[in-house]
């Protein structure tokens, strides 16, 4: 299953190729270009179609995934605020110190040094929200086994797991016949392409992964929200926010639902694919996308912090600093890169055998609490030195141990006279230092938290994060001997690497497209010179709807099994964790 | 203000307490850090401790490729008075997947082994994805009129979750250190040169430094040549010495007994200047380049170099 970035590419690639198998058949010729004109005339449509299983995955979900997100957004949004405060007071205290005799002066001192205490605050209450949401995403939970894997009944499935395994291209079809406005062709023309794309791109990400969906639920979600951060930086695809905007139908001027006439065609459609199912909530499944799609362009990272003023720092040589984390925090993450550019490394910690991957936020709690902890080190070593006396470390911790009070010795105001001894160059150059350091300590918290949500799956590796191996090696098809690969018991824990494991029987013939491709392969311009990616599925599909031929085929959209596979099914009395899968192609009208 | 309580405390305690000025536990570090800052000597150079630090008998100390002036690698081409521009390459090989952000400040110095004083040049920040190698934006900035015709550039790089660093220039053995100490001379064959630089002791303690000068290896003109796209003839400066030039026994003393080696008693932070003298050969024709290496060392037996100088000598066209 692909995410937004890779459907909208795909899009982009039926609409500009589709028309290329057809140029000797002049009806099928004037077909196409109705629809492709009703597509561009109702290119929200299209685009809103283009991303069908996505909303019915949202539409059926239990909600979490979208909760955890609101939450992580919240907690960001926080983040953001308090950085903002501490580069003002930086600025603040900067021009203070440096011209500690103008008429402000003291004033933006004193509003400095406020805003540090609130910022001080505000670390610290972010710290236990940032623990509490820890402990909803460590399990991932929101990233959902395939039921298949656990040999639960095809009637019990939810709707994600149907519409990517069951009839969905008797669903496209149907879309297209009962589509009666421009604007439902537009959506059934959309659809095809989510289609097409999922056969083609879910075999680019079984490749990339070592498996499908089904059997490396974690590596497939990397590499899902790999490939769409990289074609949406490389291909150009829109933001999210765009997207949000584009298909935020409000049929009645309020609330997020469906078109009614578009409605109406997914209701008879969905009735001809799967008559003995009730659909999802289309609506629900909407306004939950265009939630998603908002919620995913709200983790921007601040801008790195600008250098203290040169002349402010003279007095002091080199590093010197009394914030600088010298000592290596054994929960650091360690996944990424080794000396070899290889992956290395471990995720988690394996706790009693429950998935507890992300070490990563563990050092972000310790950031927050060096940052706290140095606030208040610096406010009490201003108070020092506004007084003319050395600051001492050591006696600022000797005074701490429980004390709950307000430190009597904490500046609350400094007059002009204590400003002056401030901006002395000995103490001056401390206190930018200082305050800088804990600029790029948050701004590093930043990094480490946007770190773990990617990990996570929750949000995509933005432009640095991408750079990582961790998700370079979903942007390249390795070349690969047996597929798929089964699953891994500690995917868990170790998901970023590939699959150790042997191959599920029989073996699968995985993927078209050859070693050290990336995601273009399948998501870029299509010629008619090559033989695989959405384009040729596209136009097979159209073929069929236009002649009413009965030459078609329901295909796995996870691609389980390999490229172009049709839905599949376990063969009764046997289970998924047979040596051999008793593999039974369903026929078409199989649900 | 409400404070954490005492465990917290305590952690954040031990985590801010000072280790640096080159410690054991500083050259001990692996890459397994979630920041590891390296300023490449060479390539693939990640600085690990007993790896790549100190820099082994192959590498130019005195000239780092990542430090380039106004686009021209391998020369410290500067003109006092006038715009100077400097970019620098960083690398962060943590073990992560994480983005540091690194602070990046660029100084310069008279020509010393061992930096006592340091003038800051230019500063940046910069954001570096783990595994990569990038490169700063160009710092501008105008080396006085008042400097000497000869200075050292010298880069520092630093970032949050990076641990150790030394607060103090070690290029050699501190990969967050790097220095393009580099001097360009152009005398005629069989000229007797001289060159004044200072030598100093970081430290806060009084030492015996050794200071010698030599010509280089083979390999160092290799690789200077390969650095700065150039090619020559190797040659060699004959007759070197070194004095203090405030001592008139010592200068004399140049010419009747040449010493390439001295030791200095210096207290902790202080800094002599030392003259260097040598003659060219009487054959030094065009093409031909002679270089030298200034190295200083605290004296006691098997320390590591903490200071170098490259000298390249030309023939004068």
């Amino acid at each position: 299953m692909l995410d937004y970035h890779a459907h909208t590419a795909a899009l982009r690639q039926i609409r500009s190729a589709i028309k290329g198998g057809f140029s000797s058949q002049p009806t099928m010729l004037s077909a196409l270009d109705t629809l492709c004109h009703d597509a561009d005339l109702n290119a929200d449509a299209a685009t809103l179609g283009c991303i069908v299983d996505i909303v019915v995955d949202h539409a059926s979900s239990d909600g979490l995934e979208l909760s955890l997100l609101q939450q992580a957004a919240d907690l960001w949004a926080q983040g953001r605020s308090l950085y903002d405060q501490l580069a003002n007071a930086r600025s603040s205290l900067e021009q203070a110190l440096l011209d500690p005799a103008a008429t402000d002066a003291v004033q933006l001192a004193n509003s400095a040094l406020s805003t540090l205490m609130g910022v001080q605050n505000a670390a610290l209450s972010l710290n236990a929200n940032m623990a509490s949401l820890k402990s909803a995403v460590d399990p991932l939970a929101h990233i959902k086994a395939h039921p298949r894997q656990s040999d639960v009944p095809e009637e019990n499935w939810g709707w994600r797991d149907v519409f990517l395994g069951r009839r969905t291209d008797a669903f496209v079809e149907s879309l297209f016949r009962h589509a009666k406005t421009k604007r439902a062709s537009a959506f059934a023309f959309g659809a095809l392409s989510s289609y097409s794309a999922n056969v083609a791109g879910s075999a680019y990400l079984g490749c990339v992964v070592g498996g499908p969906r089904r059997l490396h639920r974690f590596r497939d979600r990397l590499a899902r929200n790999s490939v769409g951060a990289w074609l949406h930086s490389q291909a150009g695809t829109p933001s999210c926010t765009s997207l949000a905007r584009a298909i935020a139908f409000r049929p009645f001027g309020v609330a997020i639902g469906f078109p009614s006439d578009i409605q109406s065609t997914l209701k008879e459609a969905m009735s001809d694919a799967w008559p003995n199912r009730t659909g999802p909530d289309w609506d629900l499944g909407l306004s939950r996308t265009v939630r998603h799609l908002q919620l995913l362009d709200q983790f921007q990272r601040p801008d790195i912090p600008s250098p203290p003023p040169p002349s402010l720092i003279s007095a002091c040589s080199g590093m010197e600093s009394l914030n600088v984390m010298n000592e290596q925090d054994p929960n650091f993450p360690t996944v990424g890169v080794d000396t070899d550019g290889n992956v290395s490394g471990s995720i988690g910690q394996p706790d009693g055998g429950s998935s507890q991957p992300k070490s990563g936020s563990a050092c972000l709690a310790v950031i927050l609490v060096l940052i706290t902890v140095g606030i208040a080190l610096l406010i009490y070593c201003i108070g020092q030195w506004s007084e003319g006396k050395k600051c001492k470390p050591g006696d600022f911790f000797d005074s701490l141990q429980g004390s709950d009070a307000p430190d009597p010795r904490d500046p609350t105001n400094v007059s002009q006279q204590q400003l002056s001894a401030l901006a002395d160059p000995s103490a001056a150059c401390h206190i930018v230092n200082e305050l800088f350091s804990l600029q790029m300590m948050i701004w590093q918290g930043f990094d480490t938290a946007a770190g773990y949500l990617g990990v996570s799956g929750l949000i995509y590796p933005d432009e640095f994060m991408i750079a990582s191996p961790l998700y370079q090696q979903f942007l390249k098809t390795p070349p690969r001997l047996t597929w798929p690969l089964r699953e891994d018991s500690n995917a868990a824990t170790d998901f970023q690497f590939d699959p150790p494991t042997s191959a599920e029987q029989p073996a699968a013939a995985n993927s078209p497209f050859p070693s050290h491709e990336n995601p273009m392969a399948f998501a870029g311009p299509w010629s008619p010179q090559q033989s695989h990616g959405p384009t040729p599925i596209a136009q097979q599909i159209f073929r069929v709807v236009q002649t009413g031929s009965r030459d078609h085929v329901n295909r796995d959209l996870d691609a389980d099994r390999g490229y172009l596979h049709p839905c599949w099914a376990i063969e009764a009395g046997h289970s998924i964790h047979d040596a051999t899968l008793a593999v039974e192609v369903l026929s078409y009208d199989a649900d | 203000m409400t404070l954490i309580n005492a465990t917290f405390v305590e952690t954040a305690a031990r985590l801010m307490a000072r280790t640096s000025r080159n410690t054991q536990d500083d050259h001990d570090r692996n890459v397994d850090a979630g920041t590891y800052l390296v300023i490449p000597y060479f390539p693939n150079d990640v600085g690990r401790p007993a790896n790549e630090r100190p820099l082994g008998p192959g590498v130019v100390s005195w000239l780092c490729p990542s430090i380039v002036v106004n686009d021209v690698p391998g020369e410290n081409n500067f003109k006092r008075g006038e715009e100077t521009r400097v970019t620098v390459d960083i690398g962060n090989y943590g073990a992560g997947t994480l983005t540091a952000p690194v602070y990046l400040k660029v100084w310069w110095s008279d020509p010393s082994a061992g930096f006592t004083t340091l003038n800051l040049f230019g500063q940046t920040t910069l954001a570096i994805p783990n595994g990569t190698v990038r490169r700063s934006m160009e710092l501008v900035g105008v080396i006085p009129t008042s400097a000497p015709a000869h200075v050292c550039l010298l880069a520092q790089v630093w970032s949050p979750l990076d641990v150790g660093g030394s607060p103090l220039p070690d290029p050699m053995n501190d990969r967050h250190w790097a220095q393009l100490n580099i001097n360009d001379l152009n005398v005629d064959a069989g000229q007797t040169i001289q060159f004044m630089f200072w030598v100093g002791n970081p430290s806060t303690q009084a030492d015996e430094w050794e200071v010698s000068v030599a010509n280089v290896s083979e390999e160092t003109h290799e690789v200077v040549q390969r650095m700065r796209r150039s090619s020559h003839t190797p040659s060699a400066i004959h007759e070197l010495h070194l004095h203090d030039p405030r001592d008139l026994e010592a200068a004399v003393a140049t010419f009747l007994r040449p010493r390439s080696t001295v030791v200095l008693k210096l207290a902790g932070g202080e800094r002599r200047p030392l003259v260097l003298t040598g003659r060219a050969p009487d054959a030094f024709a065009r093409g031909s380049m002679a270089m030298l290496e200034i190295t200083s060392a605290p004296a006691r037996r098997g320390q590591p170099h903490t200071g170098s100088i490259g000298l390249i000598i030309q023939p004068r066209h």
